[in-house]
């Protein structure tokens, strides 16, 4: 049932907690089912994880083992199991409850190349990763065995489940969305989000970042951009809604300027709304809070940089992943030591009321 | 022997032409020579291919995988066993055994508008002139060859038309007869109702005008207005090149996307010797998603890249042709925070082939983590004085003649780098 | 006052004479807090350094006498060339085809017909040269050529808008002198001189994902009303250039930093308040420095600390798109200030560029570049013009009509005798002027008596008008500009006999009178007999495809270099 934008904001205005640094970068940030770990991907190769029911979160050893970037990770709704893809092809299975984990199972050829996208059933049963190499590889989380591979044609960024366990929807960088039949490993239909692609000279630009269903089903959101231009990429935040009965897409959420970027990363938030993050030109970024039927989001927070949210299952507590602000420049910008310095990535921390 | 599609069958006069106003009138026709005899010929010639925007060298020639600021892409060995690319070059990868790779490149300028010019002009020494372009500088050594075409010609997208200002102060002659998206200039072709003796007929009526009216007066304007009335008509002449098509299989294998079109006119060009082709490539500044940009980008440089280089072998050219490809800089090993990389000219990479140049080697290295170089550093000075080497030009001992100012070819303070030389 | 940064030639005191002698004089004190010994020390500091003052020692004073200007400026100016040959053979006068022609170019933008020239000719009067120069100064194509002209010096091909050349054509008739045109252009009002606005709202739009070039904008105020152009004083002082300094550039930026595009439509410009001096460094020397508003040698103006919301006495509705008044607008004080007559540069770019305008090069040249080291080819002339320029009040006809009742103006363009090389500078030989898209078109359809649509006009645009940002001050024969003439469907139409055009006029005539008739037509002078031979001789052979042969020869000359140029 919709309610007022202003009730909503009075109920789940977010509060800021001191946020803390991670010396890496990071690009997929999760909460376990328990909501008492905390895991991300790296740039480095690694998953890092935390204690989050510490405060503040107390870091665990790192998950090593990957190649790459660690670009995509996804807990297991058991709660015992996390698994994790990365930028050469690999994805592995983690008892990320044990102190020293090591995989359960790890496939290093899952992909030929950079897995861009990441999901698992919600009755637990299947794997489902989207690579570069344009193919979907369905897997037995058990065992990491290859159940079946499924051809997109282009490079899938993103995948999501349907509740119902019955249909996968993958994301393409052409802006098609394939909605697959689980039985029969067949496109049953296609929605259309190419608004979202731009050829711009010799480039292909954009693409479906980012899908997320409602817990009900009945909604398909779809984040990217309308690009504008490519090089240094410029393009109009933008959600799709699409009705999954009817498949008829519509705008759900755009951004105002075209510095805005992508919609990187959507989670729902169990109150009964959409929580996205956006990120473009240095420095731009928003967090921000929409409800399915409303025009505009009734929360919103710049953030410089943000890449990936986590949403406390009891959607107590928000953590986004984000790169420094002051991270880009020309040229040479030496550090202290005389060191070149990398960026590193805050984690921007927010309790919500419950 | 490969069929070359510029043999056309009627009576193709090459009427040779002195561009530079030497030797005027002197004018000979030679009959199409034989594809074996064109293989011999001795005119060396350069094609340069420049990525505008700044290529990454992280991925393209110089990797550094699982590194801080190594990016998700993996390396991929070569022909050349120790020689890694990155996965996103696997064609070229398959040619390295023709090429050289430069990753010790440290350059002075990080901005576009001027880093360009720099660039291309060698950014020698500045005297208070306007350097020519690489292309204009290599018309004016290497003359033109048998083409009968302008002496350097650009292929790029969008708009064409000749650039007088690549010529510097060498002069408009050496400036660059654009083909905008690879297409001949407009009004190119005589009307069909024209015969070609009319042509000539009107031609000469103006040249005697023109004679009449520059006796007393000064010469530019009228040497100015020969060259380009003398050069539309040589266009005119090689119409051949622009309307014939190329075979469905080069296409393929080049690419129909725009980089793959324009390096496939530019292997036209070059078979017909012109002597400087470049082909401009725009886009390359991914300040933003740059792993995604350049994952689009570089595949499609790759593949007509791999193509011309294994073509201009097989047809023997790679003796007579240097190859270069690069940008105005490279890009940050620091990822941003729009997951880009910025400009970086502290250490980055170029590939380099064909006459003169070594084959199959690396020259120059970056430190682990692609930071800085960790070898000698070299400017783009030091690949000038290398590649008029490549060509058989000692920057060392020629010299332009600026209306009585010797101006060196190179910036005299840097020199050829011996390991990329045969 | 914060010292000059960049010395200005003192128009008032630069004749020659030294300061404490009777005419010496300066200029009224204009800041508050102005010091007398200040700017006695300054001026004087100046003068003694400037290159001017050099020169002054040189040359006799005689010459320099105040009473010498007695003499109109039209002989001053031959007096000052010619001496400046010291005894160089000087070209002839132009005949009465090559000044005619000129003339015409110059002042109607195309070229005389066949009965014009031939009455010209027929003239006996002594007096039919400056009589001409009247005529077609009050003609009505006066101001639409230069309008045209002043169109493609201003905006350099970035763009058209119909009110803004509507403008400049109204300034023209009205001959609105060149500090009012100036005023207007930097003004920018959405109110008053509709069109003038297009100047900076044409550089004030931004394309895809660039930002408004302020720097070029910057550029452009200083390349084009002050002769200088500072692209490489913007991050430091220019480092060839002594005079010129990174606060030139800073200066003039603050005037233009916060004027932006208030609706692309109506070319409107409206600006954001400006807060405070304008921060800079110089990426050599890490000082910090602030400006205000500033022109090059000029005073600083500082920007008042205003409240938010007390910056406007009219405040700005964006509903109706009003741009309100703010109570400091550095674009009403730009436009009061560049053009005032003690801004030397103001004058000796202005003097310069109309000299340009008529003689093909600038005295100073490039026009944007005047500096100390990069001397004026007639220094003392250049100042002359300059100082009588500001003292005529910008009357620019005046101006124009001095320079081209000169013999300079009215040298043939062919060397003297003997000679087979004369330098551009000296003016001993008139320079071959480059003409214009519109200027070509215009006599195109003169020549051959044909009209032309809107399409052919972008047509020839494409072929002999320069990119965007290049100056059109030099001839450059383009490959375009060749095959268009060679091949373009719309120019072979006019060589085809149709609607009273030329090529059907001639082939009406006997043989032995077309050669008259065609180069009359097309060249503005009579053939020589060789020519006359030729063309005869050229028929005969053709004679079975006369029409065609007609055609060719017309085309010859159509193409030829000497139509293609303004000589």
């Amino acid at each position: 049932m919709p309610t007022d934008p202003k009730t909503l904001l009075a109920k789940y205005q977010p509060k800021a907690v001191k946020p803390f640094n991670l010396d890496h970068q990071l690009c997929a940030l999760r909460y376990s089912p328990d909501g008492k770990t905390l895991a991300a991907g790296s740039f480095e190769a690694s998953v890092r994880r935390w204690d989050a029911s510490a405060n503040p979160f107390a870091e665990q050893s790192a998950l090593k083992g990957h190649n790459g970037w660690v670009q995509r990770i996804a807990f297991h709704p058991d709660g015992k199991r996390l698994i994790s893809a990365d930028s050469w092809g690999q994805v592995t299975c983690w008892p990320f409850n044990e102190k020293d984990a090591k995989p359960t199972w790890s496939v290093a050829d899952a992909h030929d190349g950079w897995v861009y996208s990441l999901a698992i059933s919600k009755d637990g049963k299947l794997i489902a990763s989207g690579g570069r190499d344009k193919t979907i590889r369905l897997t037995n989380p058990d065992d990491g065995k290859k159940l079946n591979v499924l051809n997109v044609g282009e490079h899938v960024l993103a995948l999501a489940f349907h509740p119902d366990g019955k249909s996968l929807v993958s994301g393409d960088l052409k802006g098609t969305i394939k909605h697959w039949d689980l039985a029969t490993g067949k496109v049953v239909r296609e929605l259309d989000a190419k608004v979202m692609f731009l050829r711009d000279r010799i480039q292909d630009v954009g693409g479906v970042r980012s899908l997320e269903f409602s817990p009900d089903g009945a909604t398909l959101f779809a984040g990217g951009s309308l690009p504008k231009s490519g090089g240094f990429v410029q393009g109009i935040s933008l959600i799709l809604s699409f009705d999954w009965a009817s498949g008829k897409g519509t705008p759900f959420y755009k951004g105002a300027t075209d510095n805005e970027g992508y919609v990187y990363d959507m989670a729902w938030h169990p109150g009964g709304f959409l929580i996205a993050i956006t990120s473009g030109q240095p420095g731009q970024g928003k967090l921000f809070f929409q409800q399915p039927g409303d025009a505009l989001p009734f929360y919103t927070v710049a953030i410089p940089n943000p890449h990936s949210l986590a949403v406390h299952p009891e959607g107590k507590r928000l953590v986004v992943a984000a790169t420094n602000a002051n991270s880009s420049g020309n040229g040479r910008a030496v550090g202290k030591n005389k060191e070149y310095p990398g960026n590193f990535s805050p984690l921007h921390v927010f309790d919500l009321p419950v | 022997m490969l069929h070359s599609n510029l043999c056309t069958p009627i009576d193709h006069q090459l009427s040779r032409r002195q561009w530079f106003g030497t030797a005027a009138g002197a004018a000979f026709t030679v009959a199409a020579p034989a594809f074996a005899e064109t293989v011999k010929k001795k005119h060396k010639q350069v094609l340069f291919v420049w990525l505008d925007g700044g290529m990454s060298q992280l991925e393209s020639w110089d990797p550094k995988p699982n590194t801080q600021f190594g990016g998700p892409f993996r390396a991929i060995q070569t022909s050349v066993p120790g020689i890694h690319v990155s996965e996103l070059l696997p064609k070229s990868a398959k040619m390295m055994h023709h090429l050289a790779l430069v990753r010790s490149l440290c350059t002075q300028d990080n901005s576009h508008s001027a880093g360009v010019e720099r660039i291309q002009r060698g950014d020698p020494k500045n005297r208070g002139v306007t350097y020519p372009f690489f292309g204009g500088a290599v018309s004016k050594l290497l003359g033109n060859g048998d083409s009968g075409l302008p002496p350097y010609i650009w292929i790029k997208p969008m708009n064409g038309g000749f650039i007088p200002k690549d010529g510097g102060f060498l002069g408009p002659k050496f400036g660059a007869l654009a083909l905008g998206d690879g297409k001949p200039p407009e009004n190119l072709l005589r009307p069909a109702t024209m015969s070609v003796e009319e042509d000539l007929d009107r031609n000469e009526l103006r040249n005697l005008v023109d004679k009449k009216y520059a006796d007393r007066r000064r010469k530019e304007n009228i040497e100015a207005t020969k060259y380009v009335f003398d050069m539309a008509a040589q266009l005119q002449k090689r119409r051949d090149l622009f309307e014939a098509p190329f075979a469905a299989k080069d296409q393929e294998r080049y690419g129909t996307h725009d980089l793959g079109r324009h390096m496939l006119l530019a292997r036209r060009m070059l078979e017909a010797d012109v002597t400087f082709v470049k082909v401009n490539s725009y886009g390359w500044d991914t300040h933003g998603d740059n792993f995604n940009g350049q994952g689009s980008l570089v595949p499609q440089f790759d593949r007509p890249f791999a193509a011309m280089i294994e073509d201009l072998h097989e047809r023997g050219m790679l003796d007579n042709v240097l190859v270069i490809a690069m940008s105005e800089f490279g890009r940050t090993p620091r990822i941003n925070g729009h997951i880009g990389r910025d400009h970086w000219p502290e250490a980055w990479s170029l590939v380099t082939a064909g006459t003169g140049i070594q084959k199959g080697v690396v020259v120059g290295k970056t430190n682990d983590k692609g930071t800085f170089v960790a070898s000698e550093e070299h400017d783009i000075g030091h690949m000038f004085h290398t590649w008029f080497k490549a060509l058989g030009i000692d920057a060392k001992a020629t010299e332009y003649d600026n209306e009585g100012q010797p101006l060196p070819i190179a910036h005299e303070g840097f020199k050829a780098v011996k390991e990329l030389l045969v | 006052m914060s010292k000059p940064s960049t010395s200005r030639t003192n128009l008032q005191t630069d004749t020659g004479r030294l300061p404490g002698t009777p005419n010496f004089v300066l200029p009224s004190p204009t800041v508050a807090g102005y010091s007398y010994l200040t700017c006695l020390k300054t001026r004087l500091a100046h003068f003694a350094d400037s290159t001017m003052s050099r020169w002054f020692s040189l040359v006799a004073l005689v010459v320099l006498n105040a009473s010498a200007f007695a003499e109109p400026i039209q002989t001053a100016i031959d007096t000052l060339v010619d001496s400046k040959a010291s005894g160089a053979k000087l070209s002839k006068p132009a005949d009465d085809a090559e000044l005619l022609r000129r003339a015409y170019l110059d002042f109607s933008g195309t070229i005389p017909s066949a009965e014009q020239a031939r009455a010209f000719f027929a003239d006996k009067s002594p007096d039919k040269r400056a009589k001409l120069i009247e005529q077609l100064l009050a003609s009505p194509t006066y101001p639409k050529r230069m309008a045209e002209m002043f169109h493609v010096m201003l905006m350099e091909r970035l763009g058209d808008y119909p009110e803004w050349s509507a403008y400049l054509k109204t300034c023209f008739e009205q001959n609105k002198h060149w500090d009012a045109m100036t005023r207007e252009i930097l003004r920018a009002s959405s109110t008053d001189a509709k069109g003038a606005s297009f100047f900076l709202s044409k550089r004030l739009e931004n394309y895809g994902q660039n930002s408004v070039d302020y720097s070029a904008l910057t550029r452009d105020i200083g390349r084009l009303f002050l002769g200088k152009n500072l692209q490489c004083a913007e991050c430091h002082d220019h480092l060839f250039i002594k005079d010129y300094k990174q606060q030139d550039f800073k200066g003039i930026h603050a005037f233009v930093q916060n004027a932006y595009l208030a609706d692309a439509k109506t070319a409107a410009v409206a600006e954001r308040p400006t807060s405070g001096k304008l921060d800079y460094m110089s990426v050599f020397k890490k000082v910090p420095k602030q400006t205000g508003p500033s022109l090059p040698g000029g005073k600083e103006f500082e920007p008042p600390t205003l409240k938010k919301g007390e910056e406007y006495t009219i405040k700005p509705d964006p509903k109706t798109k009003t741009p309100g008044q703010l109570k400091f607008s550095p674009l009403a004080i730009l436009a009061e200030e560049l053009p005032k007559k003690d801004n030397s540069d103001f004058a000796l770019n202005g003097a310069n560029r109309i000299w340009f305008l008529l003689m093909g090069r600038g005295i100073v040249h490039p026009l944007d570049l005047h500096h100390k080291e990069n001397a004026a080819s007639h220094p003392e002339l250049l100042v002359l013009l300059a100082k009588e320029f500001a003292a005529h009040d910008f009357d620019i006809k005046w101006l124009l009509k001095q320079i081209a009742l000169s013999q300079a103006y009215q040298r043939s363009s062919e060397f003297p005798e003997g000679e087979t090389k004369v330098s551009p500078e000296s003016f001993r030989t008139a320079i071959e002027k480059r003409l214009s898209a519109e200027q070509l078109l215009a006599a195109m359809q003169q020549a051959m008596g044909v009209k032309a649509e809107a399409a052919i006009l972008t047509k020839v645009n494409k072929a002999f008008a320069n990119a965007p940002r290049e100056p059109e001050d030099e001839i450059n024969p383009s490959l375009k500009a060749a095959l268009f003439l060679l091949n373009d469907p719309a120019v072979l139409a006019w060589l085809v006999p149709s609607n009273g055009n030329l090529v059907e006029r001639l082939g009406k005539l006997t043989d032995d009178k077309i050669a008259d008739e065609l180069y009359l037509s097309v060249l503005t002078r009579l053939p020589a007999s060789d020519e006359r031979g030729l063309v005869e001789s050229y028929l005969k052979k053709h004679a079975g495809q006369r029409e065609k042969a007609i055609g060719r020869l017309a085309w010859s000359l159509l193409a030829s270099a000497e139509f293609g140029v303004n000589h």
